[in-house]
């Protein structure tokens, strides 16, 4: 398997994913990127974005009844995706790394 | 309460741009979104939806499963790739439509057009019907109209009834009367008569109002003995003090008295249908008296407490008017209270009348998305070469359905931008041509709905009709389209959908074509009213006598004679009579009476007629005959026996089999008690204007016996008509300066008005008519023209195998025949069944007219046999050897 990096909107959707947790579905996908990232995404780039996810094996979706309404798809992170995420994070942690005094902490 | 839901055709071409194992979430979670917006506005959240379908279709179109992680975003050289390759797509699909004009411009021009009319008459509707009043809180304004079971749908309130009303009941918080009342005004500046009313002082407190400067009413100013003060509206207070806000508290003169101005009403103060007074008095009549509860000449207005209900207020209204009709006898059982909402009470007649427009148009807007759906069909089957190619060379479905789609949304602005010009435009004719007694005209104006109305319609349909294609070629294999390109086309599927769409455009068309027809022959009823008198020469003026100068009842009626005799001496004047109405003007006033034979009727059960007060030789000069008897002459005066003229239906319908002449009626008097008139004459019935209605009992009494302050100067001039009215003017000034006067109008100019209602109705029908039937013949020609294009190698092939050119042409319109035929029987059927719904407008003609049902029946089969006749004949010169050629 050829070495994979992660563009910022992978990550993103990624990341909102594991914040949902359980009922990670389009809807409270798109509510966490907004809420959270100030990011107001086309639905369309949302599920375009969670395809390719899949078809890279970094998610699984699944068809599933909650427990109140219709049933929806919904996604959680294989193993692959979190190793992904993490090995993400380290290589933007060591790039980060010593520039605070210029970059500031926050 | 269910959730909102996007409009199903949205929701089906969304699903058709999404990967069919996601298809069904994807849609939930998108209609999950939409009804989280509809609540903000519903048109808004559509169109977002149909971008949702564009954005889907564009992402999943160049969505690969090879696609690989990390390739989007932060990529800005890919980004500017991509919308490189947008732009470049755009002006594909922009060239490919400019080098189509015989698609192109017919598509754009009849989908703006349809659009153009329906935003048209949306903004009409919008203004009209649907937007309130401009009074605050116009939905809690209710009007109480006092209806009675033989003047069906007139609105109308008494002074006392009203008051009572107000005060007993628990829904209305307020609630007044006013109506217009001229007098003359005269200050510093002069003499002016007003367009002015009286009202009461819970009235402006119904209405919501503060005025601009000074003081409204206060109920001890209400009566006879009240003080004498005015308001001022604020158009009057501009144009003739030049809003100096010192003339409030000065006193003017107002019929001969003084009067303080107290107030001036703001300036977005407009009671609606009394827009026109500028100025007001207190009522001057007591209400406690019996006259005050008879009286029922007034808009009665009541505003509703927002906390009782619409039903309960009706419910708890009618038990108090019938309480009501228990204490007086002014309230019999032939009266009723209906409480409407003040804005149908104000839209009233002209409701039917833009629904069926309305109605029209979108008829008409179908017509043309039908023809634009027809125009991009043949347009696909004509491409399917080009699209197989397109696949061939490894185009996926979303490619295909991108390029599609920027063709459709291409042609949806186009014709949204015409249409939003049309709209415009066609508001400002509208303005222009409809009749001066449309309701609230001046506040009709194109608004950010109506054009969200255009923009959704336009996408949706070329969105629909154009990608209609793409989605077809689903699963066929990208040969079958190259292997077909030799055979003579598209699948039966296709040539039945728009052979369908075509047969449905000429049945709209029939339906659209018969009304516009019954509309047309309405205003030949009303063009050709021949009222049974001579209208030529004959002129009308309003005259009020100011009651100051005109005390006594008596005096009054010597000084009307007096102007009668002084006008007839006048050159060019060969007759001249006075009445309180004349045919087109006025003669709205009926009361009940008591015939001769009729002692023992119940009063409730009492006939009732339309009554005018007319002076002597009114009938001469009108020109009306006298069947029987005599009419009314000067020696018909006070000091003889009171004398009655009634109408042949009057005679006929009151005393069935017997003479008139000679017999006595009574009449209740508005003073209590009743009148017995001897009936002297019997004259010919005036046809009623409204064509094919039956004409009304009516009577005159003299003028002379009981004349009143108003009247009608009937005026017949033989010549020299230019400066009558002006000469008109000046013998009734020269004799009596405080007669107010209205502008000397003809009856030709009278008749003006009432025709131009139907004559609206009739144009604007006329015109969509027209447009309907030209659009179903396009569509007509557009599919007859491509089949001939299509089966030009059979046709060939047949014509040389030895067929004959008549065969051939005969085989064309035989074809144009049949789907003419079909279309044209369910559109008549649909006509007939729908032609009730134009009741009110049609008169005179049967709603079913089987001459206009055949006429337009004749009309359409001309015409499409016509649009399929060049057609044919390219067909028949099709040569056979340049085809053999071609194989």
């Amino acid at each position: 398997m050829p070495k994979t990096t992660l563009g910022e909107l992978e990550e993103l959707v990624l990341l909102a994913v594991l914040r949902v947790g359980d009922d990670a579905y389009g809807v409270p996908i798109i509510d966490e990127l907004g809420r959270r990232a100030d990011r107001r995404v086309a639905p369309a780039a949302v599920y375009v974005t969670l395809r390719r996810l899949e078809d890279a094996g970094l998610i699984r979706s699944q068809l599933e009844d909650p427990a109140r309404g219709k049933p929806r798809r919904f996604v959680r992170l294989t193993e692959g995706g979190i190793e992904l995420l993490k090995a993400s994070r380290r290589t933007r942690m060591k790039m980060w790394d010593g520039l605070e005094p210029i970059l500031g902490g926050s | 309460m269910s959730r909102p839901r996007p409009p199903r055709l949205l929701d089906l071409l969304l699903r058709a741009c999404l990967p069919s194992d996601w298809r069904d979430d994807i849609a939930r979670d998108v209609e999950e979104l939409f009804a989280r917006r509809a609540p903000l506005g519903r048109a808004r959240a559509v169109l977002w939806y149909a971008a949702q379908i564009l954005s889907f279709g564009w992402r999943f179109a160049g969505y690969r499963s090879r696609s690989r992680i990390g390739a989007e975003g932060l990529h800005p050289r890919r980004a500017r790739t991509r919308m490189g390759e947008i732009w470049r797509e755009t002006r594909l699909a922009a060239r490919s439509l400019l080098r189509a004009p015989g698609f192109t411009v017919p598509a754009v021009a009849v989908l703006g057009l349809g659009l153009g009319a329906s935003g048209t008459l949306f903004t009409v509707v919008d203004g009209v019907l649907l937007e309130p009043l401009p009074l605050p809180d116009s939905h809690e304004l209710v009007a109480l109209c006092e209806e009675h079971v033989q003047m069906e749908g007139i609105c109308i309130g008494s002074i006392a009834t009203t008051r009572d009303l107000v005060r007993e009941s628990r829904s209305l918080s307020a609630g007044g009367v006013a109506r217009g009342w001229r007098f003359s005004l005269e200050d510093w500046i002069g003499r002016e008569g007003l367009s002015s009313g009286i009202a009461d002082p819970g009235f402006f407190q119904a209405v919501g109002l503060n005025p601009l400067l000074g003081r409204l009413f206060t109920d001890d100013e209400i009566g006879p003995d009240g003080d004498d003060v005015v308001l001022l509206s604020h158009d009057l207070w501009v144009r003739r003090y030049g809003s100096d806000p010192s003339v409030v508290g000065r006193t003017v003169r107002l019929d001969g008295d003084p009067a303080v101005i107290i107030g001036v009403l703001p300036e977005d103060f407009v009671v609606p249908t009394l827009e026109w007074i500028e100025a007001w008095r207190p009522l001057h009549v007591d209400p406690s008296t019996a006259e005050a509860r008879e009286w029922r000449g007034f808009l009665a207005l009541g505003r509703l407490d927002p906390e009782v209900g619409v039903t309960a207020a009706r419910t708890e209204l009618e038990t108090l008017y019938r309480g009501l009709g228990l204490q007086f006898d002014a309230i019999d059982d032939g009266w009723r209270l209906g409480m409407r909402p003040l804005l149908d009470q104000v839209v009233g007649e002209a409701r039917p009348a833009i629904v069926s427009l309305f109605g029209a148009v979108l008829l008409l807007l179908l017509i043309g998305c039908f023809n634009v759906a027809n125009l991009v069909l043949a347009r696909a089957a004509r491409r399917r070469k080009e699209l197989s190619i397109r696949s061939a060379l490894g185009a996926g479905r979303g490619g295909i359905l991108s390029v599609l789609a920027l063709e459709s949304v291409l042609l949806a602005v186009a014709a949204a931008a015409l249409a939003t010009a049309l709209t415009f435009g066609g508001v400002r004719l509208f303005r222009a041509l409809a009749p001066a007694g449309l309701p609230r005209l001046d506040g009709v104006g194109v608004n950010g709905s109506v054009l969200v109305f255009i923009g959704v319609v336009a996408l949706v349909t070329v969105l629909v009709f154009g990608l209609w294609p793409a989605l077809g070629t689903r699963h066929r294999h990208p040969g079958g389209g190259m292997t077909r390109l030799r055979s003579t086309g598209e699948s039966r599927r296709g040539v039945a959908v728009r052979r369908g769409l075509v047969v449905a455009e000429l049945a709209l068309s029939t339906v659209l074509l018969f009304g516009g027809g019954l509309l047309v022959r309405t205003l030949n009823g009303y063009a050709s009213w021949d009222p049974g008198f001579d209208r030529d020469g004959l002129y009308v003026v309003s005259a009020l006598a100011s009651l100051g100068e005109h005390p006594d009842r008596e005096e009054l009626m010597r000084f009307w004679a007096g102007v009668e005799e002084e006008l007839r001496a006048l050159p060019g004047i060969v007759g001249v009579s006075t009445a309180s109405s004349v045919p087109l003007r006025g003669g709205r006033e009926a009361t009940t009476y008591r015939p001769e034979g009729g002692e023992d009727m119940e009063e409730a059960s009492l006939p009732s007629a339309r009554w005018f007060d007319v002076g002597p030789g009114h009938f001469a000069i009108l020109g009306v005959p006298v069947l029987d008897g005599r009419e009314l002459s000067e020696l018909d005066d006070p000091s003889t026996p009171s004398v009655v003229v009634v109408n042949e239906t009057f005679a006929r319908r009151t005393w069935p089999g017997g003479r008139a002449v000679g017999r006595w009626l009574e009449v209740p008097l508005d003073a209590g008690g009743v009148r017995r008139m001897e009936v002297v004459g019997v004259v010919g019935d005036v046809r009623p204007l409204t064509p094919g209605q039956p004409s009304e009992p009516e009577m005159y009494w003299s003028n002379r016996q009981l004349g009143r302050w108003g009247t009608l100067f009937l005026v017949r001039a033989s010549a020299g008509t230019a400066d009558l009215g002006a000469r008109v003017r000046e013998t009734i000034e020269g004799i009596d300066p405080t007669v107010s006067l209205g502008t000397m109008r003809s009856m030709d100019q009278l008749l003006e008005e009432p025709l131009a209602g139907p004559r609206f109705n009739a144009v604007l029908a006329g015109v969509f008519s027209v447009l309907a039937a030209i659009l179903a013949v396009i569509g007509l020609y557009a599919v007859l023209s491509y089949g001939v294009a299509k089966e030009g190698r059979t046709i060939g092939l047949r014509m040389a195998m030895g067929a004959s050119p008549p065969r051939v042409l005969r085989a064309v319109l035989l074809e144009a025949g049949t789907l003419a035929v079909v279309g044209i029987v369910i559109g008549a059927a649909g006509a007939l069944a729908s032609a009730q719904l134009l009741g009110s407008l049609v008169h005179g003609v049967s709603p079913t007219d089987p001459l206009t049902l055949t006429g337009t029946v004749v009309l359409l089969i001309s015409v499409s046999l016509a649009a399929a006749a060049l057609p044919a004949r390219r067909a028949t010169r099709i040569d056979p050897s340049s085809l053999l050629r071609e194989e």
